[in-house]
């Protein structure tokens, strides 16, 4: 990042970052709550403070990681300031660090998949959708009423866009470019 | 203290791995991380299973970005102003001149809202259309305008609310035109006899046959259409706009041929198109985008091709567009009118994404994001100022 971000483009990629992450953070923070809104309200607050400290966002390696852990130590908070923080660090402790960290791996992995799908054209976003859920190219072909072979030619497509676009992207930075 | 970064390169092995796309060494660093723990191979599991995006896509629905967004930021500046307050009042403890002026910082409002001061919604754009046939009957078409089928010279066509079908009938020796066009707040989707769909924005017009006849397939568009162009070789599929010619093979692109932004912007998606105007042409390939501008100059550069055709998604996607040329979209869209009271507005950056199916009020609200603007509205005109 540039020392001197210019106001705006801080404004754009603030809200770049919050669009991109709001909801895989609100998910994340569920995990820790067990509720919407104090999720909600915790991953706002991390964003708000995320604000308040922008000069200090040109030191920040990995926003994706940043953001997790800031959610993460805001939750364990929130859940001292409920005063529940020792019965929640028991059943905390009964899980291994490695499901935490999955946590974290799993809403990457979604939100990674669908920033992909935001780059391909539309015929082709759609049989790539189905194909994610799990849908096989036969059944595809019926569901959108189009050729099977039509179907395996937008799989290709789909293929070789995403290849090409991470290829170059770093996948992380992508609400920066 | 395990470090999240430390495992962000897994979420990447596991995108590639669900989409079939991992490469050999990748595969040997998941197999090696699937290795290390019982959960691990668990969730390798869950992220491939069939659900595993629908099931995400359902508990992300529940968190509205936008919405949020709006509170966040509206928060912030609330913090930003109490801090100015706090220390405007600090400075009139010693200086009673300031007193009446931090009075002032203090009474303001916490949170001040858009200046609108008619309150009547102004609604999104809709699919509308007029068709005016090969002899000059004109015909309407949208929303809540009942489904039909009629003959033309050589091809049936079926209408709907928001498409219309042309369907190949006999073949006729001589070409017979159909024109549709779209009006300002409205959109529209036509299937031509080729099986080429073309969707239409606002103001738009495109003048295509009945039924193609000849070596090529040729159409008129003025304003802007998206194109997913029916492949056939032996007959090259041509769009011809005021003073350029985009020529195809079998692709799909969008066209910007506004004459009111005086330049052609031809953003080509995937295939292969040629675009010619002024005696030059330039050959596009996905990802590429050919631009005639008003000084008659012919230019291709690599662009992101999403925030050109996000309107065929129902949204608009603006990347560092000006204020000016923002309100030159939306204003087609929503029908209005804008007018710049100052000049600064115009030249404002902006980026974001605004859904086109929201009324007017929240394209305001996204706009006011960028601060010290004022928005007016009166009936279907927008005054904008700088506060």
């Amino acid at each position: 990042m540039s020392d001197n971000m210019p106001i705006d483009d801080e404004e754009r990629f603030f809200h770049q970052l919050f669009v991109d992450y709001y909801p895989s953070l609100c998910t994340f923070a569920c995990g820790y709550l067990g509720n919407e809104d104090a999720a909600q309200d915790v991953v706002q607050d991390v964003f708000v403070k995320l604000w308040e400290t922008r000069e200090r966002w040109k030191a920040v390696e990995d926003f994706s990681a940043y953001l997790y852990q800031m959610v993460k130590y805001r939750c364990f908070n929130y859940l001292r300031a409920e005063r529940l923080r020792d019965k929640a660090m028991a059943s905390f402790a009964e899980e291994v660090e490695v499901t935490e960290v999955n946590r974290y791996i799993e809403e990457e992995t979604y939100r990674l998949l669908r920033n992909s799908l935001g780059c391909l054209p539309p015929a082709c976003r759609s049989v790539f959708e189905l194909a994610l859920d799990g849908y096989k190219a036969r059944e595809i072909a019926e569901k959108l009423n189009i050729a099977e072979e039509t179907v395996k030619k937008q799989k290709q497509i789909a293929r070789r866009i995403l290849k090409e676009k991470f290829g170059r992207l770093s996948l992380f930075f992508l609400p920066m470019l | 203290m395990a470090q999240f970064e430390d495992y962000s390169h897994i979420a990447t092995l596991l995108v590639h791995a669900k989409q079939g796309e991992l490469a050999e060494e990748e595969r040997r660093a998941l197999e090696a991380w699937r290795k290390a723990a019982r959960e691990n191979e668990a969730l390798y599991r869950k992220v491939l299973a069939a659900d595993f995006v629908p099931a995400h896509a359902e508990m992300h629905s529940h968190f509205d970005a936008e919405a949020a967004y709006c509170a966040v930021r509206a928060l912030c500046r609330r913090r930003a102003r109490r801090r100015v307050a706090y220390w405007i009042s600090g400075v009139a403890a010693v200086c009673l001149l300031a007193v009446g002026l931090a009075g002032y910082w203090m009474a303001l409002p916490e949170e001040q809202a858009p200046q609108m001061l008619a309150e009547a919604i102004i609604p999104p754009g809709e699919a509308k259309a007029e068709l005016i046939l090969a002899d000059g009957a004109s015909v309407f078409l949208g929303t809540g305008v009942q489904d039909s089928v009629f003959e033309q010279p050589g091809a049936r066509v079926h209408t709907s609310g928001k498409h219309l079908n042309y369907v190949k009938g006999a073949r006729t020796a001589e070409m017979q035109y159909n024109i549709l066009r779209i009006p300002r707040g409205g959109e529209y989707t036509v299937v031509l006899q080729d099986g080429t769909a073309v969707q239409l924005n606002s103001a738009s017009e495109l003048r295509y046959p009945v039924q193609f006849v000849g070596d090529e397939r040729r159409v008129y568009l003025s304003g802007e259409a998206y194109f997913e162009v029916a492949k056939d070789s032996r007959h090259p599929f041509i769009v011809e706009t005021g003073n350029t010619e985009i020529e195809v093979l079998g692709t799909s692109f969008n066209i910007s041929a506004y004459a009111e932004e005086r330049r052609t912007e031809t953003t080509l998606v995937e295939g292969a198109v040629r675009f010619s105007a002024g005696g030059g042409e330039v050959t596009l390939a996905p990802g590429e985008q050919g631009v005639w501008d008003a000084a008659g100059r012919l230019d291709k550069r690599e662009v992101d091709v999403y925030p050109y055709i996000a309107w065929t998604e129902g949204k608009f996607v603006f990347r560092k567009r000006s204020l000016e040329e923002v309100m030159r979209i939306v204003s087609r869209w929503y029908n209005v009118d804008v007018v710049f009271e100052s000049e600064e507005p115009r030249g404002i950056s902006f980026s974001g994404n605004i859904r086109r199916y929201e009324d007017f009020s929240q394209v305001v609200r996204m706009l006011e994001m960028t601060g010290g603007l004022e928005f007016r509205i009166v009936e279907r005109t927008i005054y904008i100022a700088a506060k």
